[in-house]
């Protein structure tokens, strides 16, 4: 870690070619010297063992004053470059000579691929104890048939594959025992590599393909269990509508519906960077666009930037439609008929992060209840609130 | 300027002949590398410094086949040329 200077280096070689001190300081300034001479003339010194010596050009380059932030150019100049002779190169580098670039196992084998590995080398086991080609191909399709649901085409393609092995292991074995048939083993499982390195490509594509459908299948799921239980909750209403008086059933179905509201975004959540309170105020947009009129009244451009922002979910597109029956449209406490607005309780400054659902919920306790905040303010798009606005809390009178 | 043509100079500088000269040359060379591999900095004040550095290790791809290699730290000489040098190729 020392700093050696060249008097070091001239006692060293004194000692080490038996010449007097003077000598070797009077060579080390004449080797110094030689070279400044060499890149003075030629420009460039090649000293076997060390290595070269360039002088090389720097050009004019701009720059920026770091103090004061003007441009200026910083002047071009000459610069002494030196490249290590590759003996000299690979002698300082003995420390780590011993390592060796590797490649990284960058397309890692899928849980797909694993277990399609342990199933093949299952079926040759398995062929290995029958020795008979016809049932272990008979296994491998009952295989594909289970498989094709998630497989497809891929799993068609092993069988392929295997099924050559097997032609080449039967040779093998009726010629040879078994010793010789795990060698075939390994040739095939070769041939098998070989091939699986295109198909790997295809095989991701196919699981982000079945990954895509899945989590269309469970949205699909949730749509339906939505829809089921909403019209579930419909019939119930008009069913007891009959018997009893609609004040008694007002709570059940709120307290039904609430639970479903606050449902909602969980499902929706399944891609999980989503927050509830981002995710809520687009529903509620969405949903109760068509009970509001005063939301479909503002000018074009409120509802272009709403469409915009609707995203319509396919779950929550049953719901949209049963509140436009009436029967719903009476217990929806989103519907603006229920209160009435009566002055201003107290006016809010927007912080960061705050919403106007939040602070429905927050002065309300019923995040439902938005659209008076909404209309108390005349707001052209409630998706789009700045930090510091001053919100109008409306004080709500319930109707006779 | 070659090997060749360098020793020849430096031989006629110091009055040597030239088999000596590329013994000397050679000896100044191994005691060079002796202190290089003890990780130390051999400063010439007129000259410049060699100094050997660590490169760490890096991820480097492969742009055409797309492969991934993790190339591994290694050490390298370098110099810096001292500002009296710098200077004295600059002057004009």
């Amino acid at each position: 870690m020392g700093k050696i200077t060249l008097s070091n280096i001239a006692e060293e070689l004194a000692a080490k070619s038996k010449i007097t001190r003077e000598a070797a300081d009077s060579f080390m300034h004449a080797f110094i010297a030689s070279i400044d001479k060499g890149l003075q003339e030629d420009s460039m010194v090649k000293v076997k063992g060390l290595g070269t010596f360039k002088l090389l050009e720097v050009s004019d380059r701009s720059s920026v004053d770091v103090n004061t932030g003007d441009r200026i150019t910083i002047k071009g100049y000459r610069k002494v470059s030196f490249t290590p002779d590759s003996a000299m190169k690979e002698l300082v580098n003995r420390p780590f000579a011993h390592f060796e670039p590797t490649e990284l196992n960058d397309g890692y084998p899928t849980e797909e691929e694993a277990i399609e590995d342990t199933a093949t080398t299952d079926t040759a086991t398995e062929e290995k104890a029958a020795e008979e080609t016809v049932p272990t191909e008979e296994v491998n399709k009952e295989e594909t048939i289970a498989d094709k649901a998630v497989e497809g085409v891929e799993e068609a393609e092993t069988l392929r594959t295997e099924t050559k092995c097997e032609i080449i292991q039967d040779e093998r074995e009726s010629t040879k025992q078994q010793n010789t048939g795990q060698r075939s083993q390994t040739v095939c499982e070769e041939t098998k590599r070989e091939e699986a390195q295109p198909k790997q490509r295809r095989k991701k594509r196919h699981a982000y393909v079945w990954t895509v459908i899945l989590l269309l299948m469970t949205m699909a799921t949730g749509a339906y269990y939505h829809y089921a239980t909403v019209s579930l909750a419909e019939k119930q209403s008009s069913d007891e509508e009959k018997g009893q008086s609609s004040m008694i059933i007002k709570p059940n179905l709120q307290e039904e519906l609430g639970m479903e509201w606050e449902e909602s975004p969980k499902e929706q959540s399944l891609p999980p960077m989503e927050e509830q309170g981002t995710t809520a105020p687009k529903e509620q947009g969405d949903s109760t666009e068509p009970t509001v009129p005063t939301a479909q009244d503002r000018g074009n451009q409120a509802l272009e930037k709403e469409r915009l922002t609707a995203e319509t979910p396919p779950p929550l597109v049953p719901i949209t439609k049963d509140l436009q029956n009436k029967s719903l449209k009476d217990i929806t406490p989103a519907d603006t008929t229920d209160y009435r607005i009566a002055g201003t309780l107290v006016t809010h400054e927007l912080r960061n992060g705050e919403t106007i659902i939040y602070l429905t919920k927050k002065y309300y306790g019923d995040k439902r209840l938005w659209p008076y905040i909404v209309k108390h303010n005349q707001m052209n798009d409630f998706n789009n609130v700045a930090i510091g606005q001053m919100i109008n809390i409306p004080i709500l009178e319930k109707k006779p | 300027m070659n090997n060749k043509e360098f020793i020849a100079e430096l031989s006629k500088q110091i009055n040597l002949p030239i088999g000596t000269t590329a013994k000397l040359v050679d000896d100044t060379i191994r005691i060079l590398e002796e202190h290089f591999l003890h990780d130390e900095t051999v400063s010439i004040s007129s000259f410049g410094t060699f100094e050997v550095k660590k490169k760490m290790e890096r991820i480097s791809v492969n742009p055409t086949t797309g492969k991934r290699y993790l190339i591994p730290p290694k050490l390298v000489l370098g110099f810096k040329q001292s500002n009296v040098l710098k200077e004295k190729f600059n002057a004009e």
